[in-house]
């Protein structure tokens, strides 16, 4: 899988969450740039972005992760391995 | 003895001096020593006799120390979780023994900050988050430094281990700023929580006698006894490790500027919301039955309901801790969790309402009165949950603020009534006037230390500034023989 | 840190310290007792011959300007309520500091009373520490007098408890005491008016003694050491009072004692007739402190005293007594006024309110 690719799908799971059409996430997104990412939509986005990909975030990389950039990093390592 | 003593402040100027004179590598042993020693000389342990106490401490450490160790050791998952349950397990359990069985009288002593800093360590290493600490003084140094044992702030490793362990030259300016923040910190107990204490004493202790104005009067004044008390103990803590030399997270944000109920609690005592939102929120929520949930109940709720309901479980949930954690009482159930929990779920379900009436008036988020009423409102809120909390029982509380719309009695604002509640005018004007440049700073501060801004200044109108907040707090602080301080309110505060 | 911001460190601590005694010397308790001793320490370097110490029966029984104008004699009152004996030693250290007196004059009514139950009150300690400017004997005598080590520090630093009077910052009386120097116009006397008529009974025919409390005695001893070392003269008084039988054993143990040390005791109260003190006219309080009649007629005697028995200077007219001159035309002024208002409140039988022993 391409890092191109675990964007557009990350797009998609961001929408879906944030009911949002027009978001467009990169590696620089991070909490403060979408309105309703708060500390609660977070845990849903994890949950959302888990299932999309079919894997499963450590507790620490739940709470550290602090852009997309390292969330798709993150996604990328647990895709190839796996 | 407390912070605020004078032998307190005393031994403090004489460590910081050692502790710039000694070996940079010795620096963290010194202050080891201090906390260990200044443990076992609090008031709290002194009174009942127990300096053993310390016992409980090491054994704490150790039981922490040694699970992390394995944790980090270990790759099977179920050994590891074992281990974790069996530590925190153990971490409790000392805390019970010491609660309710020997010395109900040693349990304030700031054991559920300390308890709640060690447990997030050994989270961080069960989560792959932190390093693992693999000296045992050097962890006991982290679970037990001085400064923060008393009310917090609650540490978290990762961001302290650089910090606690280094070397620290003496740097002229850290300690100067250290000693200010102690200055300000000082002044906000001192000056300003003593004397709204005396009302908020007076209108809770007789309530009975009270009705209409006087009520909420008494209640502003314990909001800001609060957190006047609150935030300046921390001003003293922040600013005694500063002149070590050692940063220590924020607890507070000027928290009444805070346009909602949740923007609140993420300025209000930060570092316990996110304790509890790091090892209690999110574990929670990442359980299966939560995972589960939205899924349950979509077919009922559809997508958005299904999902901000289970939200909503597990916030009644952590808001529930929060207000155990406060003292296990119902009153404080309610007044710092279920009511707090109430306004957030109240606050998003009434959202679409609100965005409505708000185009329909035509008001911008923006508008300086809007933002005015929000700021107003969420301290009306606080306050009222504030009065579950200062309350000794939920019904007394009731009672209480029934009483508070049993009457419209303006005129006490201006009839003098305001200074038969402890206060004569002069002491009621100092707490006025004290409370009014807090604010101006408070607001001010949004953009910036004041204090880097005074740096710039010319020394004679620095040192004028410093000179006379000094005398101000030495004159009109209540402290002294005549005067006997009350505790730092949070310190009661339980696991 | 480099040598400069040490040097600043030093030089705001310097100044904090410097605006910390001054600000504790004005809102220091304002009242009798801070005038005297601010009035002490405003006295012109040794000038004063004679210091006298004691509780509550020597401010306002002996004048310092009547003992000036009459007999040349300058003398002056470190005195406080209920001073405890222990103190003395330290006042007369203090006023060594400015003063070079040739005799030092005791007051004994305190060494009759068990010390402990004064060291409770803290207020008659802090009459005498909290009335010294800032000094090692100051922390001595805090050392001496409070036996609760953790209690000092609120004595060494008194603004812990002075901080509450901050509304006396703005009174210009004692604005003026800034550095704990104010002339006391009266030097140290306090003219008291009022009648309150006493009954002395007849206690010629006791001749027994009483030991005083053991403390009091140990710091009586400690005091004659004190004071043998010095080299100075000293003098024990027993100033007059309606005395009971109790208090009379000790003085008469007291003065056994004493003489027995080879220093004198001037008991008033042998003398009453020669003093021609009136217990019926010349008490403001029923018989425990002279009103300005008493204090006339005491001032008298202890001036014929001291001129026949010392050998003091004749202070008048000299060199830097020009502030005696002045207390003396005010005292005769004050005196006269106070006597008649004690001869009016007399023939109308007016008598003063019941006072509480202080």
């Amino acid at each position: 899988m391409s890092r191109e690719e675990v964007f557009e799908r990350l797009n998609a799971v961001f929408r879906d969450v944030f009911d949002d059409e027009d978001i467009t996430v990169n590696d620089q997104t991070t909490a403060n740039d979408i309105e309703d990412w708060d500390s609660l939509e977070h845990i849903n986005l994890m949950a959302a972005v888990e299932s999309e990909f079919g894997i499963k975030f450590s507790m620490g990389q739940v709470v550290t992760m602090k852009n997309v950039g390292e969330m798709a990093d993150i996604i990328l390592q647990k895709v190839q391995k796996g | 003895m407390s912070i605020t003593s004078f032998y307190f402040l005393c031994l403090f100027a004489l460590a910081l001096v050692l502790y710039y004179v000694i070996p940079k590598k010795a620096q963290w042993a010194f202050l080891l020593l201090l906390s260990l020693g200044y443990f076992m000389t609090s008031d709290t342990v002194v009174q009942s006799g127990g300096w053993y106490v310390v016992f409980y401490l090491l054994a704490a450490v150790a039981a922490v120390w040694g699970a992390a160790i394995y944790i980090d050791r270990t790759a099977e998952p179920k050994k590891k979780r074992g281990v974790l349950v069996c530590a925190v397990l153990f971490c409790l359990g000392l805390l019970c023994v010491l609660r309710f069985f020997k010395l109900p009288l040693l349990a304030p002593l700031g054991i559920s900050f300390y308890t709640l800093t060690l447990l997030g360590y050994l989270f961080d290493v069960y989560y792959e988050i932190g390093k693992v600490q693999k000296n045992y003084f050097r962890l006991l140094l982290f679970g037990s430094y001085f400064p923060v044992m008393i009310s917090g702030p609650i540490l978290k490793y990762q961001e302290m281990e650089n910090r606690l362990y280094a070397p620290h030259k003496l740097d002229y300016r850290q300690v100067t700023f250290g000693m200010q923040r102690m200055l300000w910190g000082f002044f906000k107990v001192l000056v300003i929580s003593e004397r709204a204490a005396v009302i908020a004493n007076e209108i809770f202790d007789n309530y009975d006698s009270y009705a209409g104005l006087p009520i909420w009067v008494g209640a502003v004044a314990f909001t800001f006894q609060l957190y006047t008390n609150f935030s300046g103990c921390m001003d003293i803590v922040l600013g005694i490790s500063q002149c070590f030399g050692i940063e220590l997270p924020e607890n507070f944000r000027a928290p009444f500027l805070s346009r909602s109920i949740s923007e609140y609690w993420r300025r209000w005592h930060i570092t316990l919301g996110t304790w509890l939102r790091e090892y209690l929120f999110y574990p929670l929520l990442r359980t299966k039955f939560f995972m589960q949930l939205p899924k349950t109940l979509k077919p009922k709720l559809g997508k958005k309901r299904a999902k901000q309901a289970t939200t909503f479980l597990a916030m009644f949930l952590l808001w529930f801790a929060i207000g155990y954690w406060h003292g296990g009482t119902w009153n404080f159930i309610i007044g710092s969790g279920l009511l707090h929990w109430f306004y957030i779920v109240s606050g998003e379900l009434l959202e679409p309402f609100f965005a409505k009436w708000k185009r329909s008036w035509h008001i911008s988020e923006e508008n300086r009165l809007f933002v005015f009423f929000q700021r107003l409102r969420t301290f009306a809120l606080v306050t009222l949950g504030l009065v579950f909390f200062r309350s000794p029982t939920v019904p007394d509380a009731v009672r209480m603020i029934g009483r508070g719309f049993s009457a419209a009695n303006f005129r006490i604002l201006w009839d003098g009534s305001l200074f038969s509640y402890g206060l004569d005018w002069i002491e009621f004007t100092i707490l006025a006037v004290s409370l009014l440049l807090f604010g101006w700073v408070s607001v001010r501060q949004q953009k910036g230390w004041l204090r880097e801004k005074l740096e710039k200044k010319p020394l004679v109108l620095r040192w004028a500034v410093l000179y006379a907040l000094l005398f101000y707090v030495i004159l009109l602080g209540q402290y002294g023989p005549e005067y006997s301080a009350a505790e730092f309110i949070y310190q009661n505060f339980r696991a | 840190m480099t040598i400069k911001q040490a040097a600043k460190a030093a030089v705001f601590l310097a100044g904090f310290l410097f605006l910390l005694v001054t600000v504790t010397y004005i809102v220091r308790t304002n009242g009798g007792v801070k005038d005297r001793f601010t009035g002490f320490y405003a006295e012109k370097k040794n000038t004063i011959d004679v210091i006298l110490a004691g509780s509550s029966p020597v401010y306002p029984y002996y004048s310092a300007p009547k003992l000036y104008g009459e007999y040349g004699i300058a003398a002056y009152p470190l005195s406080t309520n209920n001073q405890r004996p222990k103190a003395i030693k330290y006042l007369f250290k203090e006023a060594q500091k400015t003063q070079d007196p040739s005799l030092f004059i005791v007051e004994l009514r305190m060494f009759t009373m068990p010390d402990e139950e004064w060291e409770d009150t803290m207020a008659f300690t802090r009459g005498v520490t909290d009335n010294l400017k800032y000094s090692v004997n100051r922390i001595r005598a805090i050392n001496a007098l409070v036996s609760d080590k953790g209690e000092r520090y609120t004595y060494y630093f008194d603004i812990f408890k002075y901080h509450s009077n901050w509304k006396t910052m703005v009174m210009p009386s004692q604005l003026a005491c800034w550095n704990y120097e104010k002339p006391h116009p009266l030097k140290g006397l306090e003219i008291k008016t009022g009648v309150g008529p006493a009954v002395q009974e007849d206690l010629s025919g006791v001749t027994g003694t009483k030991e005083p409390p053991e403390k009091q005695l140990e710091v009586l001893y400690d005091l004659l050491d004190w004071i043998r070392q010095s080299g100075k003269d000293a003098l024990f008084i027993i100033s007059p009072y309606a005395m009971e039988e109790e208090a009379r054993l000790q003085y008469n143990y007291l003065i056994g004692a004493i003489e027995e040390e080879g220093y004198p005791v001037l008991d008033f109260n042998a003398h009453i007739e020669t003093i021609g003190l009136d217990f019926s006219t010349d008490f403001y309080d029923y018989g425990s402190h002279v009103n300005a009649l008493g204090e006339g007629k005491c001032t008298a005697f202890l001036g014929e005293y001291l001129s026949q028995h010392y050998d003091l200077a004749d202070r008048r007219g000299q060199e830097g007594y020009e502030s005696w001159d002045g207390a003396w035309a005010l005292y005769q002024t004050q005196q006269a006024e106070a006597e008649a208002s004690c001869l009016a409140d007399i023939e109308n039988e007016n008598w003063a309110p019941e006072v509480i022993e202080d």
